[in-house]
């Protein structure tokens, strides 16, 4: 066994860094991690799993952790360090399931837009923070942004203003009344509990004004959750089809109106940057697990860490969490500080935070394949949860803009690109 | 989606390879086996999926009714009679059209062929062991699944065994009385470990190799828990622990290290074979994908130049591993027309052209499921299951360390790696 985890030390100079971990390290260690191996097959009925997320987002309180104190928050999204905390988290609850991960960033990405200082909205926060403080049952908040005809053109704000937007809002008296279609979203397939909805007002249109964001609980009449996907891998979230049907919610679910919704619906994109933090919490555990695989198993004879020409591949994966690592705090200590480091919405931010994100993924993707490469046979089975972690990883490479918006956002801003 | 319907375009031939090492006959077995591809397995993947006892079932009709596992056997043993090595072209062509399929079938159907040509290719294996495997691959109306134990990582805590190629024999066999007695403790077989019907294993001797033939119901085989393994489902798995178990005399054969590098050479024909398959029907999907998928709310997939450079790598990654894996077979069958000869040079020659090939495979997959969004990751499409198998074909294969071990052995005179 491991002696000595050089990951498991704090990497920013936050004194409350070793709290937080060792809270959800334990819970890894004794809730998750002994069960992980039942997950690929619990992915429909979510049983096994459900009960992990609520242990950790109801009973330890992370469901309600962006809300303002005065709503009976934690306040995360007041304070100036939301991102850096969340980072924290997201990779400790990686290291042990990327997909529960996934639930619990659904817990904060939909709220960011009405929780997090410099808007926060307070009326809905009211409104919608009483579902959350629970701590005996998990709350599900889900983020649906993509369409059947793609997603990454709705994430593509900046070039096409929700022109391809088809999921519609209209304004009926005091109401919206929302019809549309959407794919994907994690903390779906029956879980969600509220939804931010991303609709257009006017089809077609390519101005920012027409792009609203609406929160739809989910119980109301007209919306239906599908079936959840089978996937190659994140059982542990849960994505389905939701339709809405002449939906009907009061006029003030919308965030915050014409222009502004489009404006830090592309703060929530540039969060989306922590995506970095799944990545290296995956590989800190695919880095323990080696330390144990190679200890163990011989080559010619050898243990395969006394291999020289096996050590050179284990230092490169070493040298790879180390610096994916140092990127995504820094990246994440960026979107913490937009007094110091820009708005988190402008286009600069979102660019560093494609560009950190596809760094990232593709790195920790590759390093992955490494460790299933050196262990042989034993790569491909479930028993040492490696080839679980690559299934996972691979999404987050996939989903959020997918490789190619984060490329051409990347370069659009940094060689001031002016077609892409 | 289209999935499930076959294509009207054979992408095959979009993928170059050369035609004039393949004569009619083998141009016919591989049309049966791309029949068989399309019909059976292709037309009914949303319809069964994973789904073991369909695999099952359309592995018998390749191997039995299609004959592909009597193909290389000669005729006076029961077999179709195409000659080794000649047939390593026919072979590529029929794996990868079955590597198009399933690459879990093509795996375990591989297995029992590259076993089958090593043995036959073996002079010193005598008759009796010949005759008593054309049997079992010529005559049985089933599928007789032959699970292979060969050299691979060793355990700290397991009593050492002789290495070849700096790979860990997992097995041992002693001569006692007038038979032999065969241990291994929770070996890890290279496929089917849990539901073959035999074991072919590679076992050291006192001085040098034994390989043993024995029948999975013998008493003193034990089978470990089935494992759950990324991909490659047909092939059921399990470690394997042998307990003195008894056999007799033909059931053993001696062999030395060529037997080890023959078959392995095999097997990476093969299973390179599968690679460029599976990776032509990913092709198929991410161009049916790219040719309806508009993005920017106008333009086609296809028609971005950044997305165009990626479906082209994924292109030239199978151009590219499609001549190569022809390459091989015609090296193996022909190896003075490279310049090269048999045994040593094969070795190392199948060891890099399978590294290079599965690594672009995997690439271009990797490539295609990046173009295709969640639908890539999603079991819908089942791009992500060619992604899957090959992955778990690629680490059964070793991985790239000991390949490259053994090229440095081979060109540079490298010792102790
Ligand atoms: C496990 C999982 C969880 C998810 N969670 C959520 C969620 O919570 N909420 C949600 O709304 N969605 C979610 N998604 C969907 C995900 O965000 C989308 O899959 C992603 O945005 C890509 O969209 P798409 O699959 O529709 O591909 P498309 O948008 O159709 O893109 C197809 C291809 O085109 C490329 N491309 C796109 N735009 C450009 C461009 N401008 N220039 C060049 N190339 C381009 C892409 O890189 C991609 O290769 C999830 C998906 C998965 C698998």
């Amino acid at each position: 066994m491991i002696k000595r985890n050089p990951f498991s030390k704090k990497i920013t100079s936050s004194p409350v860094e070793p709290y937080v971990r060792k809270i959800v390290r334990d819970w890894a260690d004794n809730v998750v991690i002994p069960k992980r191996r039942l997950y690929d097959e619990d992915w429909a009925e979510h049983v096994i799993i459900e009960r992990a997320i609520t242990s950790l987002i109801a009973e330890k309180g992370f469901q309600k952790a962006l809300f303002p104190a005065e709503f009976g928050g934690w306040n995360l999204g007041q304070s100036d360090y939301p991102a850096t905390f969340a980072g924290w988290l997201l990779e400790e609850v990686s290291r042990a399931d990327a997909g529960i991960c996934m639930s619990l960033v659904l817990c904060f990405w939909p709220l960011v837009m009405i929780t997090v200082k410099p808007h926060v909205n307070r009326r809905l926060c009211a409104e919608f923070a009483p579902l959350f403080l629970t701590d005996k049952e998990s709350r599900f908040a889900a983020l649906a942004m993509t369409e059947p005809q793609g997603g990454c053109d709705i994430e593509n704000v900046d070039l096409l203003h929700g022109k391809t937007i088809k999921t519609t809002a209209v304004l009926d008296g005091d109401e919206w009344v929302i019809n549309g279609h959407k794919l994907w979203p994690s903390n779906t397939g029956g879980l969600a509990d509220l939804m931010g909805v991303v609709c257009t007002t006017n089809p077609g249109s390519d101005n920012d004004d027409d792009i609203a964001y609406i929160y739809v609980p989910s119980h109301l009449d007209g919306v239906t959750q599908g079936k959840p996907y089978e996937k190659a891998g994140m059982a542990a979230d849960k994505n389905s089809d939701i339709w809405f049907e002449d939906v009907r919610v009061p006029s003030w679910y919308r965030a915050w109106g014409p222009g502004l919704d489009a404006l830090y619906f592309r703060e929530v994109m540039a969060l989306g940057g922590l995506a970095c933090q799944v990545c290296t919490g995956v590989m800190m555990n695919v880095y323990e697990i080696l330390y144990d695989f190679c200890s163990e198993k011989t080559l010619n004879g050898r243990p395969l860490k006394e291999h020289d020409a096996i050590a050179a591949e284990l230092s490169e994966i070493v040298a790879a969490i180390e610096v994916c690592r140092a990127t995504a705090f820094r990246l994440a200590a960026i979107l913490d500080r937009p007094d110091r480091y820009g708005q988190r919405w402008s286009p600069e931010i979102i660019a560093k935070a494609r560009a950190n994100k596809m760094f990232v993924a593709d790195r920790c993707m590759e390093e992955c394949e490494r460790a299933m490469n050196i262990m042989g046979t034993y790569g491909a089975d479930r028993e040492w949860d490696v080839e679980k972690h690559w299934r996972d990883l691979k999404i987050v490479q996939l989903f959020e803009g997918g490789k190619q918006l984060c490329q051409m956002e990347s370069a659009r801003h940094f060689f001031d690109c002016a077609t892409l | 989606m289209k999935e499930g319907q076959s294509d009207t375009i054979n992408s095959n031939s979009y993928f170059p390879y050369p035609k004039e090492w393949l004569d009619a006959e083998s141009e016919d077995i591989a049309e049966s086996v791309r029949k068989w591809a399309d019909n059976e397995v292709i037309a009914k993947r949303l319809q069964f999926r994973e789904d073991l006892e369909h695999q099952m079932r359309t592995l018998a009709i390749l191997a039995v009714d299609i004959g592909l596992h009597r193909l290389i056997w000669p005729e006076e043993i029961g077999g179709v009679g195409f000659p080794l090595p000649d047939a390593s072209s026919t072979l590529v062509r029929a794996y990868e059209e079955i590597g198009r399929a399933d690459p879990g079938i093509g795996y375990i159907s591989a297995a029992n062929i590259a076993l089958a040509a090593t043995l036959l290719e073996d002079q010193g294996i005598g008759g009796e062991m010949k005759k008593k495997m054309a049997a079992a691959f010529c005559d049985s109306e089933d599928v007789e699944l032959f699970s292979l134990i060969l050299p691979g990582l060793g355990d700290i805590n397991a009593k050492s065994h002789r290495i070849v190629s700096g790979r860990e024999v997992q097995a041992e066999l002693q001569n006692e009385g007038n038979g032999w007695i065969l241990r291994a403790e929770r070996a890890r077989p290279f496929n089917s470990g849990y539901n073959a019907s035999m074991y072919g294993v590679l076992a050291s001797l006192p001085e040098g190799l034994g390989f043993a033939v024995i029948e999975a119901d013998k008493k003193g085989v034990e089978r470990g828990e089935l494992l759950k393994t990324t991909g490659l489902s047909a092939s059921l798995n399990s470690d394997v622990s042998l307990r003195d178990v008894r056999l007799s005399d033909d059931a053993v054969a001696f062999v030395d290290e060529s037997f080890y590098k023959r078959l392995s050479a095999w097997m990476r024909l093969l299973t390179g074979s599968i690679a460029v398959g599976s990776a032509i029907d990913v092709y198929r999907l991410v161009k049916d994908w790219a040719d309806n998928r508009v993005i920017k709310g106008k333009g086609l997939l296809r028609d971005n130049p950044m997305d165009a450079a990626v479906l082209a790598q994924v292109a030239m990654d199978i151009v590219n591993s499609r001549l190569l894996i022809h390459n091989l077979a015609r090296a193996m069958a022909k190896p003075g027309v490279f310049g090269i000869g048999g045994g040593d040079d094969i070795f190392i020659l199948s060891g890099v052209i399978s590294v290079r090939v599965l690594d672009d495979c995997m690439h271009a997959i990797n490539r295609a499921m990046e173009m295709m969004g969640s639908a890539g990751y999603s079991k819908e499409w089942h791009v992500e299951k060619h992604w899957r198998d090959l992955k778990t074909m690629q680490v059964y294969l070793g991985g790239r360390t000991p390949v490259e071990m053994d090229v440095a052995r081979y060109y540079y005179g490298s010792d102790v790696l």
